[in-house]
């Protein structure tokens, strides 16, 4: 207070002298002469109030703009630290790698992937043990960098081993050893996968489907990180091939039938009660607001409740269910599936994505519901959900790198399982559970039925390109034994000539048998003992329809159950043509002749019979088969008749097909029967003549989808092509708007 | 043992500089006058062990022995100023002036380890400023004169920082350098001063709009012939040190905010007109894209902070001269990586504890003018501090301010010291009028009490304390007594004794004996 009452300058020694005066009067002086001074007081009272405020003001700003940038500056550098060390405008890489010799990558049995050596002059080479195994996953190092090289850049150029050591390092004048990182793959897993893939593009991940951790992961085309910088060019120039794409986590696939898995999940999950209670009476297709998709080979099911619709992979029955689905519930459902989302994943990862909204069109709904059309899935986000139906339904957030060490052994980094997300409630995993067995046991899946140990899982066969046979053959599924820990095995195979059931499944099985440490007994495998011969009312394992030729060795699943009346008039009106066990004809406008040629069966038959029904053939079988090329070539006539006339809007019924082809079509049409015969006798004997590769095509068209033979003249959608980076990805999206609108 | 040394001093550094700030922040809080000695003490024992320990540590990793010899000189300079300044003015306050040395400190080690020349160079300067630290205190008794100046020292700062508009030479796009023989300064760094002891004189009787208004038209002359000069950090400074003055002038919230809003917009429009304001920004906004080339500077920076972690590369062992102009323009990031975020936290608070310490002696300043002059030191300072580091940390835009007394550069130490000795002085002359008043007080009270005391004998006098213990009060008791009738009277002399007693203010570092 003194400085206030002293105020400031010469005046105020005035006044102090004035009070020092020490008699009476001085002393009453003091108190009346600060009578005066009290106004003052008071006034200097408040003012020192004011200031105080202002300066607390002041203060107040300044310090909240200081601790703001701190706080900035602390998490920028915290959160942006790996990128940074990461840019190539940084050069204290070098500087690292000067004093440290970049750590090692080991596998989970302790193999070691990856390896720094320094020659003399100090410069250090990375050498990959494994060449082209590792490739995609444990990534490379120069030109940015990609996988686990990449990821864990940062922890490998440093060295954290105990100051006494480094003291010795310095010694003996050699660089400190970087620090090391211990990943979750299994070395002898992924060969197999590698092996069973052949040389098939396509992309296996298998997981552990109790912590995410990721035990194999192909991606082939494969590449050799130790040579990346001399393949550069070539790598780069070749985009068709997508090489140094990891097709696992950033190849768009259309999911094709494995994405039942989610329509029965939705369904379930909306009303379990009328879910249990469905029943679908499957004639072999279904028309749904004008539009039809029909079921593989025109294959009638019959009654399917919704296990046997999953199992039997009944198109027409999901596309029934996927219709009647609250579309609102079920694009919620689908984004908590991690659709439209990153997933919880450290490397890049593509999102998945698919289109479902009101103003979504009823074919568009029906072919999301069999996973076509602008549905794309990464390998590893199916994998990921196919973990959590093993798992309660439970995502755990898949990680390669388990932890890392110091190269003395200090546990630096030690990751742990991350539960992500619940997707599935578990009545409805439960059931799923089932259903996914049922595949195995009784369905698309067979090839895994003898297997000792627990496999479960789904198919899908997804035609990405409708000017050839090549589809996506799928397999996503998860199996266990009393000794193991559950595995979650997700498979694509590109421009496979099968469906998922016959090249998929296989593939998964190599590697749950080496996981498993099954041997398989000899001719066990024999695909001879899954052909499920139908319609054999004499018993003698040869199908009625065309008794005499043999079946096909490559026949894929013995999930038919043809009801070769699918009108129920009692006489038979589908017809197998080849004997493959399928329906290749059938009579649907109940004229009492099949006048409608499927799919593969097409193939099977002489090029004639193709030509003869050439109508249907083109309109359905764009992408059936390589066989065709000769087909297509003996109808390239009709063939733009079929397209345009099936273009203007008529459903590619059989039908319907016959009514707008004018006199061509009913020639053909009529021919048909005719034919038929003849092409009974002759499918044998071209199959025979034409390449194996050819029959297997047909064969193998003998899977769970080829409903977009039948779509695609009518839409002129772009199926979901496998998209290789995000911009093709967005290309691809483009394009698929584009052909929609068309 | 190399191994040992450059691994682990890093740590010590750290621990040392911490202990430094928190101290410095304690100080803050703490009136008691020897509490406060003893901390300066430690302090500048800290100061001094930071020194030698960085030394060791940039010799071990560099090995020149120049390094020994700075190490020598520095303890023993800043040892000697601390020690010295303590005795010579016993009213000085000693947490700014430890705070400027520690700075200084911190400056030097981080310029020996780019370049000992520049070190040396930095270090006669760091000399000459103490010397002026030392010096104008003397004349302290003068200090009155300035309030006088006015719109003289106006005139004088428009006058050099036109000259140096039309004359000086052109430093990275801007005018803001002067050579006089031989010697390049930067004369803003100067103005500033000149500036705020105008802002003070004129604004210490400002009562309204009327009086404010030919105090803006200078003012916004000193900030247009800056942006003339494309000097905008300078320019920005002035004008925020404008308005807030102004508020604490008028005490009106009101001149705060709409300051605040005339400087956005005139920044909207100043960002069309400048190039290098527009370059500034797109390197802030997003400069990842651009870091081949205005980017590149404030990428590296980011770089740097990042790459040095918690505790640092350790001295030495870094690569801050990656960063163009490191020495200058981005002091922080470069000493960041190699002393450790913690440094540079413990850098930063350090920056703006000054800033406190000179606000909270603004406050307790009763003279209009010097409060303005603290106040307009504190927050001058505080901005410069806040827009060279927001600028490196990618927090705001660069504009290319320098770090008071950390970066390389005559002027800004020489101009910082004064601006910290332009406080001390008036503190000191607080304290000397305290002094004053307290002596004059205890010779009224001792007379007082003879006349009280009926013996005579000054029974209660307690001599030692300068104040009776019982007896006043029982004395206190009866006046009021007799003065009851009177409360005015009882309140002015509440107050008196308050006064004497050491009121709450005096009690902040007031001498006890």
């Amino acid at each position: 207070m003194a400085d206030y009452i002293g105020g400031s300058g010469r005046r105020n020694n005035r006044i102090t002298q004035r009070r020092r005066e020490p008699d009476v009067q001085g002393r009453r002086r003091i108190s009346s002469s600060d009578t005066g001074t009290a106004r003052s007081a008071r006034r200097l009272a408040a003012e020192k109030k004011r200031v105080r405020h202002q300066v607390f003001v002041a203060g107040g700003i300044v310090v909240v703009m200081f601790a703001s940038m701190i706080t900035y500056m602390v998490s920028y550098s915290a959160t942006h630290k790996d990128e940074l060390m990461n840019n190539d405008y940084n050069g204290r890489e070098e500087l690292l790698l000067a004093k440290n010799q970049r750590g090692k990558i080991y596998a989970a049995d302790g193999q070691v992937l990856a390896e720094s050596k320094t020659d003399a002059k100090g410069n250090q080479t990375r050498e990959y043990p494994f060449g082209k195994l590792f490739g995609h996953i444990i990534g490379y190092t120069p030109k940015g960098g990609s996988g686990v090289e990449q990821l864990e850049n940062a922890e490998l150029i440093k060295s954290d081993i105990s100051l006494s050591e480094k003291a010795a390092y310095d010694q003996k004048g050699e660089l400190y050893p970087g620090n090391d990182v211990y990943t979750t793959l299994m070395p002898d897993l992924q060969k197999t996968a590698s092996e069973a893939l052949g040389d098939y593009d396509g992309a296996v991940i298998v997981t552990e489907a109790k912590t995410g951790k990721i035990l194999a992961m192909v991606s082939h085309p494969e590449f050799d990180p130790g040579n990346i910088e001399k393949d550069w060019d070539s790598l780069m120039s070749d985009t068709e091939k997508g090489t140094l794409v990891n097709r696992v986590t950033q190849g768009l696939y259309a999911p094709g039938s494995t994405f039942k898995i989610f329509d029965a999940i939705e369904f379930m999950s909306e009303d379990m009660q009328k879910a249990m209670a469905y029943t679908f009476d499957c004639p072999g297709y279904t028309t749904i607001d004008g539009v039809m998709i029909n079921c593989y080979h025109w294959e009638v099911h019959g009654e399917q409740n919704l296990e046997q619709s999953f199992a039997n992979s009944c198109n027409s029955s999901f596309a029934t269910i996927g219709t009647s689905l609250d579309r609102d519930k079920f694009a919620a459902k689908l984004k908590e599936m991690m659709f439209d989302e990153d997933l919880p994943y450290d490397l890049p990862s593509s999102r998945s994505s698919f289109v479902l909204d009101d103003s979504t069109s009823t074919k568009e709904v029906m072919q999301l519901a069999i996973g076509q059309g602008k549905t794309l899935m990464t390998p590893l986000h199916l994998n990921m959900i196919t973990a959590a139906i093993a798992n309660g339904g439970e995502v755990y957030k898949p990680y390669v790198v388990d932890s890392v060490k110091s190269a003395d052994g200090t546990v630096l980094v030690q990751n742990k399982p991350t539960d992500y997300r619940n997707v599935i409630s578990s009545d409805v995993d439960k059931k799923m559970q089932e259903f996914c067995r049922e595949v195995v046991t009784d369905g698309t899946a067979s090839k895994l039925s003898t297997r000792p140990y627990h496999a479960a899982g789904k198919t899908g066969t997804a035609e990405y390109d409708t000017n050839s046979a090549d589809s996506n053959a799928w397999f996503t599924g998860y199996a266990y034994d009393d000794n193991h820990n559950e595995i979650a095995i997700t498979v694509v195979i590109e421009g496979a000539t099968g469906s998922g059931g016959t090249n998929a499944v296989p593939v998964a099985r190599t590697i749950m048998d080496k996981y498993f440490g099954y041997t398989p007994k000899a001719g066990e495998d024999d695909d001879a003992n899954y052909v499920h011969v139908v319609n054999d009312k004499d018993g003698d394992g040869v199908n009625d329809a065309n008794e005499g030729t043999s079946t096909s060795s490559d026949l894929p699943e013995k999930t038919v159950k043809l009801n070769m009346d699918t009108n129920k008039d009692g006489i038979n009106d589908a017809v197998d043509l080849n004997g493959d066990g399928v329906a290749d004809a059938v009579d649907t406008d109940g004229d009492g002749i099949p006048e409608t040629n499927v799919g593969g069966g097409a193939t099977d038959i002489s090029a004639a019979a193709s030509s003869a029904s050439s109508a249907s053939s083109d309109a359905s079988s764009a992408g059936s088969s390589s066989a065709s090329d000769a087909a297509s070539s003996a109808s390239s006539d009709t063939s733009g008749t079929a397209q345009s006339t099936a273009q203007n809007g008529a459903a590619a019924a059989s039908s319907q097909t016959q009514q707008t082809q004018g006199q061509a079509a009913a020639a053909a049409q009529q021919q048909t029967q005719d034919q038929a015969a003849a092409a009974a006798q002759q499918g044998t004997q071209q199959t025979d003549q034409s390449a194996q590769q050819t029959q297997d095509a047909g064969a193998a068209q003998n899977a769970d989808n080829t409903q977009n033979d039948y779509v695609n003249p009518t839409t002129g959608d772009a199926q979901g092509e496998a998209a290789w980076s995000e911009q093709q990805a967005d290309a691809a999206a483009a394009a698929a708007q584009n052909g929609a609108g068309q | 043992m190399r191994t040992y040394i450059l691994a682990l001093t890093k740590y010590g550094i750290a621990a040392l500089v911490v202990a430094y700030t928190i101290l410095a922040f304690i100080m803050l809080f703490r009136r008691s006058r020897q509490a406060v000695h003893s901390m300066c003490v430690v302090q500048i024992e800290l100061m001094a062990a930071m020194t030698v320990v960085s030394y060791v540590t940039l010799f071990t990793a560099l090995g020149k022995a120049g390094y020994l010899l700075m190490c020598v000189l520095q303890v023993a300079v800043f040892s000697a100023a601390f020690f010295l300044y303590q005795t010579l003015y016993s009213n000085a306050y000693m947490p700014i002036f430890n705070n400027m040395c520690m700075l200084l400190s911190i400056g030097l080690i981080f310029l020996s380890r780019i370049g000992l020349d520049r070190a040396a160079k930095q270090f006669v300067i760091a000399v000459g400023g103490l010397a002026i630290a030392f010096i104008l205190p003397f004349f302290r008794s003068k200090f009155y004169l300035l309030k006088k100046t006015g719109y003289v020292c106006a005139f004088l700062g428009i006058a050099a920082l036109a000259v140096v508009m039309l004359l000086g030479s052109t430093t990275l796009g801007a005018n803001i350098t002067y050579t006089i023989f031989g010697l390049t300064f930067q004369p803003s760094e100067f103005v500033k001063i000149l500036y705020l002891i105008f802002l003070a004189a004129t604004l210490k009787d400002a009562k309204d709009l009327q009086d404010l208004i030919p105090i803006a038209v200078f003012a916004g002359a000193h900030v247009l012939v800056l942006i003339g000069s494309k000097d905008l950090g300078s320019g920005l400074i002035f004008y925020i040190v404008f308005i807030f003055m102004v508020y604490m002038a008028t005490g009106k919230v009101l001149y705060l905010a709409g300051g605040f809003g005339a400087m956005a917009a005139a920044s909207v429009v100043l960002y069309h007109f400048f190039s290098h304001i527009q370059q500034r920004v797109q390197a802030f906004l997003d400069p990842w894209s651009l870091i081949d080339s205005i980017g590149y500077q404030i990428t590296q920076a980011l770089f740097a902070i990042s790459a040095g972690g918690v505790f640092g590369d350790g001295l030495g062992q870094g690569t801050p001269d990656k960063i163009p102009f490191v020495e200058s323009d981005f002091v922080f990031a470069g000493l960041t990586e190699e002393l450790g975020q913690i440094v540079g936290i413990c850098v930063i608070l350090i920056t703006l504890s000054c800033f406190l310490h000179m606000l909270s002696l603004s406050m307790h300043f009763a003279d209009r003018f010097y409060r303005l002059l603290a106040f307009g030191a504190a927050i001058s300072y505080g901005f410069q501090a806040f827009l060279t580091l927001g600028g490196q940390t990618k927090f705001i835009p660069l504009t290319g301010v320098t770090l008071p007394m950390i970066s390389y550069g005559g002027s800004s130490i020489l101009s910082t010291i004064l601006l910290f000795t332009m406080v001390q002085i008036m503190y000191m002359l607080r304290g000397d009028r305290i002094d004053e008043y307290k002596r004059k007080q205890r010779r009224l009270q001792r007379e007082r009490a003879s006349y009280y005391d009926d013996d005579g004998d000054r029974y209660g006098y307690d001599a030692r304390r300068g104040r009776y213990q019982s007896g006043y009060s029982r004395a206190m008791r009866d006046e009021t007594a007799l003065d009851r009738q009177d409360p005015q009277s009882d309140y002015d002399r509440r107050r008196e004794y308050a006064a004497v007693r050491g009121g709450s203010s005096l009690r902040r570092y007031s001498r006890e004996d």
